[in-house]
C-alpha cells in the first residue's frame, strides 16, 4: 500500500493515487496529521499543490511537519519515496533530496523570459543517469507537463553539483522533443541549474522532480497530435518503476 | 538619498501567523509575536518620499499600511532574494509612473520577531536560517 500523503493545500492528491493504482499498487490518501497507520505503507507519494499556502516559500513549512521527521527513517530504511512538484519542494526544504538531511539546495523562483511567477506548459526531459534507482525504468524522451512557479534547482555549493552528477542523483533533465538537454528556454521552463527536472537521493529511493507524471500516465492526457486514449502514458513508467522497486526489495 | 518602505496587511496576516506557530514547533518557544512587511529600498536624487507611499503598485491603500521606517520592536530580519534585480519594478517606477530620479531598488520580505524577556539575536540567525531564508538564493541581514 502506498500512502499519498496531502498537506493543507495539496491538490493533486487524487490523480496521483489513480496513477499508483493505474501502475499496480494499492493506494489511499493520508492526511499530513494522521500518523495512525504510518510505518504500514510500502512507498509515499508527496503530490503537488500549494501546502501551507507556499508561506514564507513553496514546500518550507511542510518541511517541517512531524510526518516529515517520520519519512526521514522511512527513506533511511530503504522505502521509495516520490515527492511531485509541491512535495519535490518538500522533499528539498527537508533535506531529504540531495539527502545529507541538511538544506543543500533551493527550489528558486523560476527564470523564465515570459512570465513571472507561475508557468505551467508540456516539457520534454529524459533520464540522464545510469543509476539503479526505484525510478528509474525510462528509457526514452518523456512529454510531460510542468506547473509551478519556484521550480529552478540551484545551490550555492558549487561543489555539489559535481558530486551529485558523480553519483548519478541527477536522473532526470529538461531537454528538446529529439532528446538534447535543454540549454535555454523554453525547452529549460524555468531556469534550473544544468536543466536539472529531478534529483535522487544517493541510495535512489527518494527521488524529488518538478515535473508531474501524474498528469501524463494516460495518453488522452497528452496534447496535441500525441494526445491518445486510455493507454499507459509516458509518467506511468514512474510508479511502475516504483511499483517495481518495492516488488524487488 | 535612500528612502525605505515598509508595507504591511491592515487585516490578520496568516503567513505571520503560520510562521509563529512553526517557530515555536521548532522550538524556539520564546518567541511570541511575528510581524510581516514588504520592504522596499529606493535610492534616488531627490526626496521621493511623499510620492512612494502614494504608489499603488507598492500600496495598496484598501488594504495595506505604509511608513518609511521600520516599528521595529525586537529582532528585524531582512530577507531578500540574491537574484533580484528588481529591474521590472525600477521601469515601472520611472518610465510608467515617472518617478525619474529613483536610480536603484531592492525588495524583500522584513520579519520582525518578539520575543519573551528581551531580544535573543542568536535565536534570531538560527530562526533566519532555518526558517525564513533559503542561503541557495537568498540573503538575510539581523537588524534591531
Amino acid at each position: 500500500m502506498i500512502a499519498v500523503l496531502m498537506f493543507p493545500g495539496s491538490n493533486c492528491e487524487n490523480e496521483t493515487k489513480l496513477a499508483c493504482e493505474a501502475a499496480g499498487m494499492k493506494a489511499e490518501i493520508v492526511r499530513w496529521n494522521d500518523v495512525s497507520k504510518l510505518g504500514s505503507y510500502s512507498g509515499y507519494v508527496l503530490p503537488g499543490g500549494w501546502s501551507y499556502e507556499d508561506r514564507i516559500r513553496a514546500g518550507v513549512i511542510a518541511s517541517k511537519d512531524k510526518v516529515v521527521a517520520f519519512l526521514k527513517e522511512e527513506a533511511a530504511a530503504g522505502k521509495p519515496i516520490l515527492g511531485i512538484c509541491n512535495g519535490c519542494q518538500i522533499l528539498v526544504e527537508a533535506g531529504l533530496i540531495p539527502g545529507s538531511g541538511k538544506l543543500e539546495m533551493a527550489v528558486a523562483r523560476n527564470e523564465n523570459p515570459l512570465v513571472s511567477g507561475y508557468y505551467c506548459t508540456w516539457v520534454h526531459m529524459k533520464k540522464t543517469s545510469s543509476k539503479k534507482t526505484a525510478f528509474s525504468a525510462v528509457d526514452e524522451v518523456m512529454a510531460i507537463p510542468i506547473a509551478h512557479g519556484e521550480g529552478r534547482f540551484v545551490t550555492k555549493d558549487k561543489e555539489l553539483l559535481a558530486a551529485l552528477e558523480e553519483n548519478g542523483q541527477i536522473l532526470f533533465r529538461y531537454c528538446d522533443v529529439g532528446g538534447e538537454i535543454a540549454k535555454a528556454f523554453p525547452d529549460n521552463p524555468n531556469g534550473s541549474t544544468d536543466a536539472i527536472a529531478g534529483i535522487c537521493n544517493k541510495e535512489g529511493n527518494v527521488l524529488a522532480m518538478m515535473p508531474h507524471p501524474e498528469r501524463a500516465s494516460w495518453m488522452r492526457q497528452l496534447p496535441g497530435e500525441h494526445a491518445g486514449g486510455e493507454e499507459a502514458g509516458p509518467g506511468l513508467k514512474i510508479f511502475e518503476s516504483m511499483k517495481r522497486y518495492i516488488d524487488e526489495n | 538619498m535612500k528612502t525605505e518602505l515598509f508595507v504591511r496587511l491592515k487585516v490578520v496576516d496568516t503567513t505571520a501567523l503560520t510562521a509563529l506557530t512553526a517557530i515555536q514547533e521548532m522550538g524556539f518557544k520564546e518567541v511570541i509575536g511575528v510581524k510581516r512587511d514588504v520592504y522596499y529600498a529606493f535610492e534616488s536624487d531627490s526626496d521621493i518620499s511623499k510620492e512612494i507611499v502614494g504608489v499603488d503598485v507598492l500600496v495598496n491603500a484598501n488594504k495595506h499600511a505604509a511608513r518609511l521606517s521600520s516599528d521595529v520592536d525586537g529582532v528585524g530580519i531582512l530577507v531578500t532574494d540574491v537574484e533580484d534585480d528588481c529591474s521590472s519594478l525600477l521601469h515601472t517606477l520611472t518610465e510608467r509612473l515617472g518617478i525619474s530620479s529613483i536610480s536603484h531598488v531592492t525588495r524583500g520580505v522584513f520579519w520582525m520577531l518578539q520575543f519573551k524577556g528581551g531580544v535573543d539575536r542568536d535565536f534570531a540567525e538560527k530562526i533566519a536560517s532555518g526558517l525564513l531564508c533559503n542561503e541557495h538564493y537568498q540573503k538575510y541581514e539581523i537588524l534591531g
